[in-house]
């Protein structure tokens, strides 16, 4: 009797074979509703910012430092396997540009974190008593007040961008393209307008419906900061108040030991009443200087977002992930580019491309989801003054390096944000405002040239950059 | 025409070297390719630059131009007066030219037009100067060289920018114009071994109605740009054929299908009464 192995490695016994089907390689199709295959490229964006446990459960990375990475990754990769699937004829330039901004938030992030949350003698001149003196006096806010607000606005901007825009792209490339590199134009010209996540399948339905910044995890967010126990107890080390006359035990010298003594309570404490609701994440809490006081900004920051009824509204619709014209248009370009056969033309359909998803990003969610905030709007055109002011020293401008790098002191390999063009601009140009939709989508365009010139005349360079951009697919 | 250099002290510091035309009032920006680039950048005009070099890719850029700023391609014959621009930029690649000669040129426009009208006329004016000088229309090897509607209309008869090369002598329906135009119109010319494209594209609407125009103007040295888009391409089909792929035999049919599409192109225009041009691709 014949034998053959099962798939666990058993012995079996083969009894006979019969044919299922009459031909041999005989291939069924079967039409998948348009909802479930949504459903299926929504589940790949989830999964590029997931982990998957020993129990085979995927859990969002909690870290939107990480995540940062992950997208940046990510991005990078759709640039590349659209060209392979495609065999070349399709190429998604859009992403290659965000890769490199993705990776400058993340770079953010590190700035917020090292060079302003931390605090200490070495980050004097931005938060000082001094600093934070003026900071106060001129913008109602303290530095760390300003840091989170920012840090907290790119986690959110960053994820549900992600969330939005890289299943368009993921099902162009998984269900547009045909094994052989050809497009599937009628399935594209059809799906593009069907997805809903209201027709999601149940689980890609919750797992996006509880991801961070949404309705329920902002309130699961604000129910925990309320019974928050490290802030609950490093509070209390402020019952004794300081008296600023009489016992010389009680005044200045109370205050600051007080002080001391939250702001290690929460640095060792902080780990422990985390799981991924506090921002930053916990684990980098322990270079903060100033801790308790960080954390006191933090919780005022995410009750203010939480409160914050025009953003979520905005983040509702959003979530929807309906088509817009500009997607729309973003697919009639993919076709229109898989057409032509000149490498000129196609390169400049591609700059289209870029710029009708550029139009997406940044007018048809980040305008509501982040940039309509007017405490960010403030604290976006205070750090742009100073950075024009101290040529960047004492705050970071806006800017995206051609570069793997997360920063650089050469001003070659950049696009700065509203650059002055001397010294008496400098001081007293008129400032743009990077909230500001018009001034923003200038700078767009200003990248947008650099970009494309770039990656015309120095492709091998740039894709380089992308490729080790690309390698944080697991970061 | 008479010019004179205004300096006014401090504040017109940051003017100096912006020429004012006296007749026409007009500060210019002026350039030509094929010179040094810094020699070019000082003797433009423009009163700083924002300057980068990536990988010895060097560019000279500006943004922000005042609106009553014309910029001007100066070589004789080939003149162009671009108005109303945004941004201008000079770029030389140490690579190719120790010398650091100008090799391209871009000029973005400010494009805040209130309707598809107002763009077209402005780009008709632009062509119209294509016109008067001694620019010549460029063809890609691989478009059809047809004159009249036929530059802008598919297999099918349909509207498609990017069927053949449209024609700047064609006026194109308002209808077709913004059937077209969101997917991006080109025109070309070559004029002493510079290629000039002229770009517009819409990406919707603005917050108050009016079309989302870029349109962008490009002087390009032709042979770096021809020798450049050839090298990317070569390489991108070598790495991806490197993977397992075939995408070499993949363009080089497409190429093979599109000549046999252009000769149906051609046979259709001659139907309609256009013209059909001299070149590669013509019976």
């Amino acid at each position: 009797m014949a034998k053959d192995t099962a798939q666990d490695g058993r012995e079996i016994e083969v009894l006979g074979t019969c044919m299922t089907q009459a031909q041999a390689d005989t291939q069924l199709g079967h039409n998948v509703a348009p909802g479930l295959v949504w459903s299926y490229a929504q589940e790949e964006a989830l999964i590029g910012v997931s982990e998957q446990g020993q129990d085979k459960n995927w859990r969002l990375v909690q870290d939107a430092e990480r995540r940062a990475k992950r997208i940046a990754a990510r991005y990078a990769d759709l640039y590349f396997i659209s060209a392979e699937r495609s065999q070349g004829k399709v190429q998604f330039y859009w992403p290659a540009l965000a890769a490199f901004v993705v990776k400058d938030i993340a770079e953010a992030y590190r700035y917020s974190r090292d060079e302003v949350l931390a605090g200490g003698w070495s980050n004097a001149a931005r938060t000082s008593t001094a600093s934070q003196f003026f900071s106060t006096l001129y913008s109602n806010a303290s530095p760390y007040e300003h840091a989170l607000r920012v840090y907290v606005a790119l986690a959110k901007g960053n994820l549900w961008l992600f969330m939005d825009i890289y299943p368009w792209l993921y099902f162009f490339y998984k269900f547009g393209i045909n094994p052989d590199g050809s497009l599937n134009i009628p399935r594209l010209q059809d799906h593009v307008t069907q997805r809903d996540a209201s027709q999601y399948q149940a689980q890609s339905k919750a797992a996006v419906e509880q991801l961070p910044f949404g309705r329920p995890w902002l309130a699961r967010q604000q129910g925990r900061q309320q019974a928050d126990p490290v802030y609950t107890r490093a509070a209390s080390y402020f019952d004794t108040q300081p008296t600023w006359s009489g016992d010389p035990y009680s005044g200045y010298g109370q205050q600051v030991a007080s002080a001391m003594q939250a702001h290690s309570y929460v640095k060792g404490h902080i780990a422990s009443y985390d799981n991924g609701y506090h921002l930053p994440l916990s684990n980098y809490w322990g270079k903060f200087s100033q801790a308790f006081y960080v954390m006191e900004e933090e919780r005022k920051e995410l009750a203010r977002v939480a409160n914050d009824g025009a953003a979520s509204a905005a983040l509702d619709k959003l979530a929807q992930f309906k088509v817009t014209k500009d997607i729309q248009d973003t697919y009639a370009l993919l076709i229109a580019e898989s057409k032509v056969s000149n490498p000129s033309q196609q390169a400049a359909i591609q700059l289209n491309e870029l710029k009708a998803i550029a139009k997406q990003e940044q007018i048809n969610i980040l305008q509501p989801l982040i940039y309509n905030d007017k405490k960010l709007q403030d604290t976006m055109n205070l750090n742009h003054l100073f950075a024009r002011l101290t040529y960047g020293h004492i705050t970071t401008k806006y800017r995206v390096i051609y570069s793997a790098q997360p920063a650089t002191d050469s001003a070659d390999l950049q696009t700065v944000f509203d650059e002055p063009t001397g010294a008496w601009s400098r001081y007293t140009g008129h400032r743009k405002s990077l909230p500001d939709q018009t001034d923003r989508m200038e700078y767009v365009a200003a990248i947008a040239k650099d970009f494309h010139r770039l990656m015309q005349t120095r492709r091998a360079y740039m894709e380089g950059e992308l490729q080790k951009i690309r390698g944080w697919l697991n970061a | 025409m008479r010019r004179r250099q205004i300096l006014l002290g401090a504040g017109a510091l940051a003017l100096a070297g912006i020429k004012y035309s006296k007749g026409a009032n007009m500060a210019e920006i002026r350039f030509e390719l094929g010179k040094n680039i810094v020699a070019t950048a000082k003797s433009s005009g423009v009163p700083g630059y924002a300057t980068r070099d990536i990988q010895g890719y060097i560019s000279y850029g500006v943004t922000d131009i005042p609106p009553e700023v014309v910029a001007v391609y100066t070589p004789a014959g080939f003149q162009i007066e671009w108005p109303n621009l945004f941004a201008f930029t000079l770029y030389a690649d140490r690579a190719r030219s120790p010398d650091l000669l100008v090799e391209t040129a871009s000029l973005q426009q400010r494009a805040a037009f209130r309707s598809h009208q107002d763009a077209q006329a402005f780009i008709e004016q632009t062509i119209a100067q294509f016109k008067r000088g001694k620019w010549r229309r460029y063809f890609f090897p691989e478009q059809a060289r047809l004159s009249g509607r036929s530059s802008i209309l598919d297999e099918g008869g349909n509207p498609d920018p990017y069927a053949a090369a449209p024609d700047p002598d064609y006026k194109i329906p308002p209808v077709d114009w913004a059937a077209m135009v969101g997917l991006g119109l080109q025109w070309r010319w070559l004029g002493d071994g510079v290629l000039a494209t002229l770009s517009a594209s819409t990406t919707g609407e603005r917050a108050d109605g009016s079309p989302d125009y870029s349109i962008s103007l490009d002087f390009e040295n032709e042979a770096v740009a021809r020798d450049t888009a050839a090298r990317n391409e070569a390489d991108k089909l070598k790495s991806l054929d490197a993977k397992g792929g075939n995408a070499t035999a993949q363009a080089q049919a497409a190429k093979s299908r599109q000549l046999e599409v252009n000769k149906r192109l051609e046979a259709n225009a001659v139907k309609r009464g256009d013209r059909v041009l001299a070149g590669p691709s013509a019976p």
